[in-house]
């Protein structure tokens, strides 16, 4: 799997077609265009325009849609019942966040096992977009 | 009463403008000729936002048969993104002027 598939996939499941074509697209014709034209000369600012435009677009995805709140709530319980959990039954409970690194240790392991589902699971569906061009 | 809200608008959009006044150009055009004021990675987002306020208009280039690769997209100012432009240079040389100035 190419970058450009890697960037496409993750655009198809997390971000609307007009957010795609606006936003991502233009930075990945960017990259092509310049591959063919001038043998990838730029090829690491350009990659990397990718990811910036696909993390701009996401965050416009996130901030744009209503259904954030409900997402949020649905990050929310899992994080409460994890962080419940880890204080209930691991020997020592409270002792497990007395240094910085063991805090964003389990911050980290809480906030994967939390955002990871709801992601997977809930993030609206969105329609698969026509296959414009070779993606190559 | 009725409230209107105003458009706004950023220097670097206002460039972005002057950029795209004369004649339609690609992204990566406007990120080589805006002096390094726009980034590759943040000007597609950029024209996204002014296309959304109708500042700017934009399609895609057409392809040459056999041509490999997702097509770049070309932009193009609009009367109305031009005309707020302009409509906030002179709100900015009026507020610039000194009171004794203005007077």
């Amino acid at each position: 799997m190419t970058f450009v598939d890697t960037v496409m996939a993750v655009s198809d499941r997390f971000l609307r077609e007009q957010t795609f074509e606006l936003v991502v697209a233009p930075a990945i014709a960017d990259l092509q265009y310049d591959q063919h034209t001038s043998g990838g000369r730029h090829q690491l600012r350009n990659s990397a325009a990718v990811v910036s435009a696909l993390a701009w677009g996401l965050y416009e995805e996130v901030t744009n849609d209503t259904s954030v709140l409900t997402f949020l709530m649905l990050v929310l319980i899992p994080a409460c019942y994890y962080t419940g959990l880890i204080l209930a039954c691991a020997p020592d409970g409270a002792k497990l966040f007395s240094t910085t690194e063991q805090r964003l240790a389990i911050s980290a392991l809480i906030a994967a096992l939390s955002f990871g589902p709801a992601i997977a699971c809930y993030w609206p569906e969105r329609r698969p977009r026509r296959e414009s061009a070779d993606r190559s | 009463m009725v409230e209107t809200r105003l458009p706004s608008i950023s220097g670097t959009e206002s460039l972005l403008l002057d950029l795209l006044e004369d004649r339609e150009r690609f992204g990566l055009e406007l990120v080589e000729r805006s002096g390094g004021a726009v980034k590759r990675g943040s000007v597609y987002v950029l024209l996204a936002r002014m296309e959304a306020k109708g500042f700017v208009e934009s399609w895609q280039e057409e392809r040459a048969p056999g041509a490999i690769g997702l097509p770049r997209r070309m932009y193009r100012a609009t009367a109305y993104g031009l005309k707020v432009r302009d409509a906030y240079r002179l709100l900015q040389e009026a507020l610039a002027l000194k009171p004794v100035e203005a007077q």
